[in-house]
Parts: structure tokens; C-alpha cells; sequence
């Protein structure tokens, strides 16, 4: 089903070579220290990750929605943390601006984000608006040519270190999720601040912030879509966005597999690895299929997105099943480590923290279920 | 001339392939000719003394690199069966610019030599950065192997005679050597030592070095590492990193300390005598290729390792 | 401005090769990757023609699937590349190798300086460069890790066992270069995808004129095993235990 380009696979190299190069090194470190991966990012941008696939006219790399999945699967294979600052830029960010925007806006915001010279982030979840992202209390107020954007938003990846943000805010209480638009923020626009760093469980290197908004100033120009389109803006940056989390988890599972068969050929008990042992030989026989399978339904939902067919119900169901995926497949590599795995420092240890995110951010499994059984009962 | 020929750049490696390629030319009914450039002349007559019937001496223009004698060179070995040649570099350069001009087959860093019936060599060698052994049948002629210095043991020298021709070779005026830069031998050469400590990156600081030469010293030895050592960290000098390609070193006693056992490591110790793993980590895969493996913390088991080795040696 | 032919192989991922219980190798999902060392010379190409101007035409031979090595060599800088593909180039010799790759390069009009890596990640023979050389009928410098260019030729410093030897030669040259000479970059995304709109000529012997003989086998080939681990893998039982095997080994 899947024999993948020449570009493809060429694009799996560089993306490999790049988490090898420059991840690989700094992964524990930056995930124990909470620490910014400065050179990774900057060198994502030099490699052209951070526009992978928009089109060479928008300063992207001109490859399809599958070259995008494949690379941040092989780079959260080694950092998971590294792989949602690329998915988040990639997917949150710059899509809705390619997807809703005018060309206008496509030409003075994308450049400088595919190109990486810019950071984005995804500002819809507040601290009262989660899976029920309806009840924002943002709002923003029409003030001659500019909204007047008030209320803060929570959770935010790439937060402190982004230069554009897409907000959501209601333009019109009274009509609910109708109500709600979406807009172009600039960090330099006055009133933007960054406000409580969060301290996760996993992902650490990622950072995840408060975004306050007080009195800011947007042009009206900036608004993304129509008024009161923003919910179904993003909703539909979401369904993207979800095949880009799955492909994080995909590639921490791999990593959860890749670690375990090493183990298990390695250690070494009763005079022979633990390989050795067909209780263990099934469990890796269960997770590789597992891997498998979730790589299957990753790259089909990122081929319907780039055949530019429906993918939102394939898009859940990649997302859940990965997340799923990743957070089993670690929580037995953890267990084929031993007391080893519950050492902090060990790559299983991270995989497991890692790995439990997946299944909440960028809508939770039971959101994903919510989606599919939607699809399937209409 | 039919036969076989020797080449070496250096003295004992000419003297080793001497010894072996007497055998090969009396199996195969041969002559034995023993080449070697101007830089180790006198070893022309030693060549003679340990086996060779003739020796050639390639005189080279000053400021030519050997490669530029691959045209006599090769004229030499028109009509051989046989041509072995110490691989140095420089020969390496050499033989393959001679096999060129041949059309002849060339045998890189033979590990085994194997004469078969028909006069036909049979040859391994390493291939896939030392995850296999290749076996070759080498049968038209001229056969030609490079083979590493000390594959061979040196023969015992007897009263023999035989006549040392030079050859001069003819100057390429477009390739000029401007400098040679000897190296900077920085304590014993790891290639000669007795006894060497490898170290890998098991060995957390640069200081702790110091632990590894202490042993090497109670063995009479040298140390040596594993590539990231001296490439990426740059603790040791580049001429001690053991490896399918770096050095190959044939110690009576190597010690592995902190090297988690890669292919392309432990293809460099083949030929050591006894190979010894220290390693913390039980699992790592140096023990399958260690004689003897001791899982142990380096900073106590190094210390107490060559207090006892002083006082069994000393 | 040096118009540069830098050769490469595509080989098999050693990585990639799984050991049988017997000692044989197995192939079969072994993937294929442009050799290490050729990376270098790539780079260096790539490097030199950045500084001076020229131009980059890598040069390939191989079995017909090494056609799928194109998009990965051109993403990595060169202009264009020629490719001798034949069935009967795939595990063929370092004899046919050479004259292949010079035919090869004998289509792609004048060249000033040719670039290969020291030896092959699989055979590691490091001969093809210096053959290349002798039939091309050109001076050759082995082993390099520092290559400078001048405007009529080259200056190198080959890394040899006894030190460093310093060699200056005029244009055209052959090359061949150490891992430690460069850093290859990494394809960058808008390389990869530049990499189809560059020209590749394809060129199988009978177009390079190989004849019969030419392409024959000259040794034969009597099978690749894994090394087999012949160490005793005794555990010592204590620091005193060893230090007396060591002991025992040195007197």
C-alpha cells in the first residue's frame, strides 16, 4: 500500500540524519533540564523541515502532507519533544494561514515561517475551554480597522518562542461556537505577553506557556476567514493537526519497539538475553504488528489529506490508534527494562512520559472516538 | 619475469612477505623477486638473505610520490604469477595503478592466503566495515594481493647470493611531493607495542586517561582508543584509534576498557593474542569478543587491575 | 573555475545485513545508500565549486537499480549525473569498475580535477581511484584530508602511516579523500526536491563500449560468512584472576 517516493524516503534520510545529528545528543538533556532545543530548531529551518509541505511560491519545500508525516515521525523517534515544536509550527501554525488565508496574508506570514525565520503557535485552548472549545472568553471587539483582542489562552506550544500566533476570540457571544473568529497575532503586537511556563510531565523540551492577550491591538486584516468562521477553522486545523500528532506518536512507539528489541538481545539473564524467552519473543511480536499497523493508518489518513480527499474520520483514527499505540509500546519497553526502566535517564523512561500526551493534546482519545463515531452513525 | 614478486616500502614488512612468498614460489616452481623503493635500499640485500632470488631496488626522482613508478612497476610484473605487496598506502596507490595497467584483479588487505590446486590462490578478505569475510579465487595471472605489515612472521636469514638490480623510474613533472611532515611519534607506537589498553567512551573525562596508561605502563605497553576518542573528543592523537580504518594492532595482550564492541572496533584487534573486556555494562557486546571479560567500574577495577599486574610483572 | 567528476557507489547498508545461524549473510532487507567515504568527496566537490565556480557531474556505475541513487547524489549538490548502469555491472570488480567509470567520464566533456572516497563502505578495496587515474592516463593523490585548489591545480595533504606528505599537481588530477577531510551537509528539503529537475544520462556497457572481455569475471567469488567470534569469552572471576591471565600472556 505504501512503497514511498524517491523524495519521500530521501526526505526520511534527512530527517533521520538531522534527529541523529542533532537531537540524538541533547534528547535526556533537554527533556531532564526543560531545556529549549535552540540549534535543533534552527537547523530544522536551515534543512527546510519548518515548510515542508507548503508550496516553493510560500517559501515551503514544495513535498506532499506524507514527506511532513514521515519527518516528524523519524524525528520524534529520537525527540519527541523536538517533533511537536516542528508539528505544531507546521500544522497548527501555518496551515490555517495557507489554508484560509487570503494571498495577501499567505505572502507576508508564510515566507518567514516556512523559511523557520518564524515561529508559530496554536492559541485556541483557555483554561475554561478545552475539549468544549465553544466556551472561549476571549474576545475581540471591532474598533474601526483593528479587533481589540482581550482574555488569555493556556497550554500553548511554542509559546514563549513563537513570533505568530493564530487566536481564537469571540467576535459574537450570542451565537456560540458561530460566534468565534480567528486571527493573525503578531508577538510584536503591544499587549501580547507570555505568561506561566507549565512544567510537563513529558515533552519537556517543548515549551508549553500561558499567551495573555490584553487590549492587543490586530488589524482587521489579520482576521483568518470570515467573522465567526473560526471555530470551523480550527476544526479543520485540528483534523490536520492530528496526523501530525499521530505521526509524533508513531515515532515514539518505533522508538519504544527499537529500544525493547535491543534490550532484549542485550541483557543478559539465567546465562542468556532475554530474547531468549518466548514470553518475550510475543510481546515484540505484538508490538512491531502494533507499530505496523499504526504506520499503516497514519500514512493512508496524510495520503487522503494530499489526494485532497475527506480525512477527518482516517485523520482520528490515526491519531487515536498511534497515541494509543505509543502509550502501550512504552509502557512495555518500560517493563522489558526492568528495574532499568524506571531509572530516570533511561530512553524508556522518557518514551513512557512522552508517549501519554499524545493521547490528550490536539484532542483527546475520546474526542477521536467522538469523531469516528460521528462519521460512522451519520 | 615469471615468479613471484615482493613489494614492501618498509624493511620488516619486505622481510615478512619474503618468508611467505619463498613458500608460494617454490609451491608454484617460481622465482622470488623482492622489490622495494629507494627509501629502504639496504634492504634490498637483506630481502636476498631471508629468501629472495633477486632484489629491485625502484630509484625515484626526488620529489616523486611511489605511485609515479606504477608504469616500471608494472612492467616488472608482466609475466609474474604472483604479486604481493606490503599494504602501506602509498603501496596501495602503487598496486592498483600497476594492476590497472595489467588489467589485473588486485586482492585489497588479504587476511589468509591459500594456495589451491592450478596454482590458484584462494583469499580472504574483510568487506562491509568488517560485518563479513569475503573468500576469492584469484587465478589468472598476475595475481595480485596487498596484504597488512605483520601478517607474516620474519624468516631466518641464511649465506644466499643474488643480484640487485636498480630501476630508475622515469619523473612525472606534473605531480611533485612539496613536503613530508614526519609523525610526531607521541610515546610508544601501538602498532609495535607488547601490550595495549584501547579506551572508548565509557571513559567519562579525558583525565581519566591516566588510569589507562597506568596499566599499559605495568603491561610495557601503549594506549590506544576506539575512533570517537580520538576524532570527536580528540583525547588521543589520531595514529591510536584501532579500527578497520585506522590502526590494526597485533598485541599480545589487548585490554578493551570502556569500548562497547562495534564491528569496525574490534576488527582492528583480530589479530591479538589475548583480548580482555572491562566493562561496567554486562551487556555490552566487547564480552563475545574478549578471551577474558570482567564487569566492573573502571575508576576501581583499573587502579587494582595494575597494582596486581606490578606486582606479578614487576 | 574547476569543472569537477566526483564518483561514488551505491552499496548496501551494512547496517541493514542480518547474520544466519550458519554465518551467511541475508540481504534481503538490506537497503542501499550512497558509501560513506564517497559522501566526503561529494561534499568536497560540492565545497570547491561553491569557492571557485565549475561545475559538479557525479559519476556512478552499478547494476540497473543504482538508477535509484540519482535524486540522493544530485540532492546532495552536484549539477548533473551520469550513470553506467548494466546488469552485468552489479558486483563486478574493481577491472571493470574503472574502465566503466572512465569510459563514463570520457562522455562528459573536460574535467580539471576527479574526486572519489578512499575505498568502498562494502568491498573497501581502495583501488578504483588510483585505476580510475591510470587509465585516464593522470597523477593520482591518495588519502587526502586537505585538498586546496589553485587556479591550474591542486595541493593535497595525504595522511600516510609515516606522517604527512604534501603533494602538488597540475590539473587534471585525481583525488581520493578521508573521511576526516569534510563534514557532508545534509540534504536540505528544497535540494531533495530540486534533485529531478537535474539532468541524468543513463549509460548501459554496450553504449560505453565494454567488450565481452572486458566484462568478465577475473577471480572468483566463494561466498561472504560473518567473521566468527573465536575469543574463549571467559568471565573473570575476580581482579586477581585476570591480572594472572594477563600475566601469563605477556611472559
Amino acid at each position: 500500500m505504501f512503497t514511498l517516493t524517491e523524495e519521500q524516503e530521501l526526505i526520511r534520510n534527512t530527517a533521520r540524519e538531522f534527529a541523529a545529528q542533532y537531537c540524538a545528543p541533547i534528547a535526556a538533556e533537554i527533556d531532564d533540564e526543560a531545556k529549549w532545543p535552540e540549534e535543533s530548531v534552527a537547523a530544522m529551518a536551515e534543512l527546510g523541515l519548518m515548510g515542508v509541505p507548503y508550496p516553493d511560491k510560500y517559501g515551503g519545500a514544495g513535498a506532499d502532507y506524507l514527506s511532513y508525516t514521515i519527518a516528524v515521525e523519524e524525528i520524534s523517534r529520537v525527540c519527541a519533544s523536538t517533533g511537536v515544536i516542528l508539528s505544531a509550527h507546521v500544522s497548527l501554525a501555518c496551515w490555517p494561514i495557507y489554508n484560509f488565508g487570503t494571498e495577501e496574508q499567505k505572502l507576508r506570514y508564510l515566507p518567514d515561517m516556512t523559511s523557520g525565520a518564524k515561529l508559530g503557535a496554536f492559541c485556541l485552548t483557555e483554561a475554561g475551554a478545552g475539549t468544549d472549545a465553544g466556551s472561549q472568553t476571549t474576545t475581540a471587539v471591532l474598533d474601526g480597522d483593528c479587533y481589540v483582542l482581550n482574555g488569555s489562552k493556556v497550554f500553548i506550544t511554542n509559546g514563549d518562542k513563537a513570533d505568530v500566533f493564530i487566536v481564537f476570540a469571540m467576535t459574537d457571544k450570542s451565537k456560540g461556537t458561530k460566534g468565534i473568529s480567528a486571527f493573525i497575532v503578531e508577538k510584536a503586537f503591544a499587549g501580547v505577553a507570555v505568561g506561566k511556563h507549565e512544567r510537563k510531565m513529558g515533552i519537556r523540551g517543548a515549551h508549553t506557556t500561558e499567551i495573555l492577550l490584553k487590549d492587543v491591538r490586530v488589524p482587521a486584516a489579520n482576521r483568518l476567514g470570515k467573522e465567526g468562521d473560526g471555530f470551523k477553522v480550527a476544526m479543520a486545523t485540528l483534523d490536520g493537526g492530528r496526523i501530525g500528532i499521530a505521526a509524533q506518536a508513531l515515532g515514539i512507539a518505533q522508538a519504544a519497539l527499537d529500544e525493547s528489541v535491543r534490550w532484549a538481545k542485550e541483557r543478559q539473564q539465567f546465562g542468556k538475553p532475554i530474547a531468549a524467552n518466548q514470553g518475550l519473543q510475543f510481546m515484540i511480536a505484538d508490538m512491531a504488528t502494533q507499530v505496523q499497523a499504526a504506520r499503516h493508518l497514519v500514512y493512508h489518513a496524510a495520503t487522503l489529506k494530499d489526494e485532497g480527499k475527506p480525512y477527518s474520520k482516517e485523520a482520528s483514527m490515526a491519531k487515536l490508534f498511534a497515541a494509543e499505540t505509543a502509550m502501550q509500546q512504552s509502557v512495555k519497553a518500560v517493563q522489558i527494562h526492568g528495574g532499568y526502566g524506571y531509572i530516570k535517564g533511561t530512553t524508556a523512561e522518557r518514551l513512557m512520559r512522552d508517549a501519554k500526551i499524545t493521547e490528550i493534546y490536539e484532542g483527546t482519545s475520546e474526542v477521536q472516538r467522538m469523531v469516528i463515531a460521528a462519521n460512522c452513525l451519520k | 619475469m615469471p615468479g613471484v614478486i615482493v613489494f614492501a616500502e618498509q624493511r620488516s614488512t619486505l622481510l615478512e612477505l619474503t618468508g611467505e612468498g619463498r613458500k608460494l614460489a617454490d609451491w608454484l616452481g617460481a622465482t622470488l623477486t623482492a622489490v622495494t623503493s629507494d627509501s629502504a635500499q639496504e634492504a634490498a640485500l637483506d630481502a636476498i638473505a631471508h629468501g629472495a632470488d633477486e632484489a629491485v631496488v625502484l630509484q625515484l626522482p626526488a620529489g616523486q610520490p611511489l605511485e609515479t613508478a606504477a608504469a616500471e612497476f608494472a612492467a616488472l610484473c608482466a609475466d609474474a604469477d604472483l604479486v604481493l605487496f606490503g599494504a602501506t598506502l602509498r603501496a596501495k596507490g602503487l598496486a592498483a595503478r600497476a594492476a590497472a595497467r595489467l588489467g589485473a584483479p588486485l586482492a585489497a588487505e588479504a587476511l589468509a592466503l591459500r594456495p589451491q590446486a592450478g596454482g590458484a590462490l584462494e583469499v580472504d578478505r574483510m568487506v562491509y566495515g568488517g560485518g563479513g569475510i569475503a573468500t576469492q579465487l584469484l587465478r589468472t595471472r598476475p595475481m595480485m594481493v596487498t596484504i597488512p605489515a605483520r601478517t607474516f612472521p620474519v624468516p631466518a636469514a641464511s649465506p644466499r647470493s643474488g643480484e640487485v638490480r636498480v630501476i630508475a623510474v622515469a619523473a612525472d613533472a606534473r605531480v611533485r611531493v612539496v613536503a613530508q611532515r614526519p609523525r610526531t611519534q607521541q610515546g610508544t607506537d601501538i602498532a609495535e607495542a607488547p601490550a595495549v589498553v584501547g579506551v572508548g567512551r565509557g571513559v567519562a573525562k579525558s583525565e581519566d586517561l591516566a588510569l589507562a596508561e597506568a596499566l599499559a605502563g605495568a603491561m610495557g605497553g601503549a594506549v590506544g582508543c576506539t575512533r570517537p576518542v580520538a576524532e570527536d573528543l580528540g583525547w588521543l592523537p589520531e595514529d591510536r584509534y584501532i579500527g578497520i580504518s585506522g590502526r590494526k594492532v597485533a598485541p599480545r595482550v589487548y585490554v578493551a576498557v570502556g569500548t562497547s564492541g562495534q564491528v569496525q572496533h574490534v576488527s582492528g584487534v583480530r589479530d591479538a593474542k589475548v583480548v580482555v573486556a572491562i566493562n561496567k555494562d554486562e551487556n555490552a557486546p566487547i564480552f563475545k569478543h574478549a578471551d577474558y571479560g570482567l564487569v566492573a567500574d573502571l575508576y576501581t577495577a583499573l587502579p587494582a587491575l595494575t597494582a596486581e599486574l606490578k606486582k606479578l610483572l614487576g | 573555475m574547476p569543472n569537477i567528476i566526483t564518483c561514488y557507489k551505491w552499496v548496501v547498508d551494512e547496517a541493514d545485513i542480518k547474520v544466519e545461524g550458519n554465518g551467511a549473510l541475508n540481504f534481503e532487507r538490506a537497503g542501499r545508500k550512497i558509501s560513506e567515504y564517497d559522501r566526503n568527496a561529494i561534499e568536497a566537490s560540492v565545497q570547491i565549486v561553491e569557492a571557485n565556480g565549475g561545475s559538479v557531474t557525479a559519476v556512478s556505475l552499478g547494476g540497473p537499480e543504482v538508477k535509484n541513487s540519482a535524486k540522493d547524489c544530485l540532492s546532495r549538490g552536484p549539477d548533473r549525473a551520469i550513470l553506467a548502469l548494466d546488469a552485468a555491472f552489479a558486483d563486478t570488480d574493481a577491472v571493470t569498475t574503472a574502465l566503466g567509470l572512465v569510459r563514463a567520464i570520457g562522455t562528459a566533456g573536460a574535467y580539471d580535477l576527479v574526486l572519489c572516497g578512499e575505498g568502498s563502505g562494502d568491498v573497501y578495496g581502495q583501488q578504483v581511484g588510483p585505476r580510475v587515474a591510470e587509465l585516464l592516463g593522470i597523477p593520482s593523490i591518495t588519502f587526502v584530508n586537505k585538498l586546496t585548489v589553485t587556479a591550474t591545480g591542486v595541493v593535497a595533504e595525504r595522511k600516510l602511516e609515516d606522517g604527512v606528505e604534501v603533494v602538488e599537481a597540475d590539473f587534471p588530477v585525481l583525488v581520493t579523500v578521508l573521511p576526516d577531510l569534510n563534514k557532508p551537509r545534509i540534504p536540505g528539503l528544497k535540494q531533495v526536491m530540486g534533485a529531478a529537475k537535474k539532468p541524468v544520462t543513463v549509460l548501459d556497457a554496450a553504449a560505453l563500449g565494454l567488450t565481452e572481455a572486458e566484462l568478465g569475471a577475473r577471480a572468483e567469488a566463494r561466498g561472504v560468512k560473518a567473521p566468527a567470534s573465536n575469543r574463549k569469552q571467559v568471565k573473570a572471576e575476580s581482579v586477581t584472576a585476570l591480572a594472572e591471565a594477563i600475566a601469563a600472556a605477556l611472559r
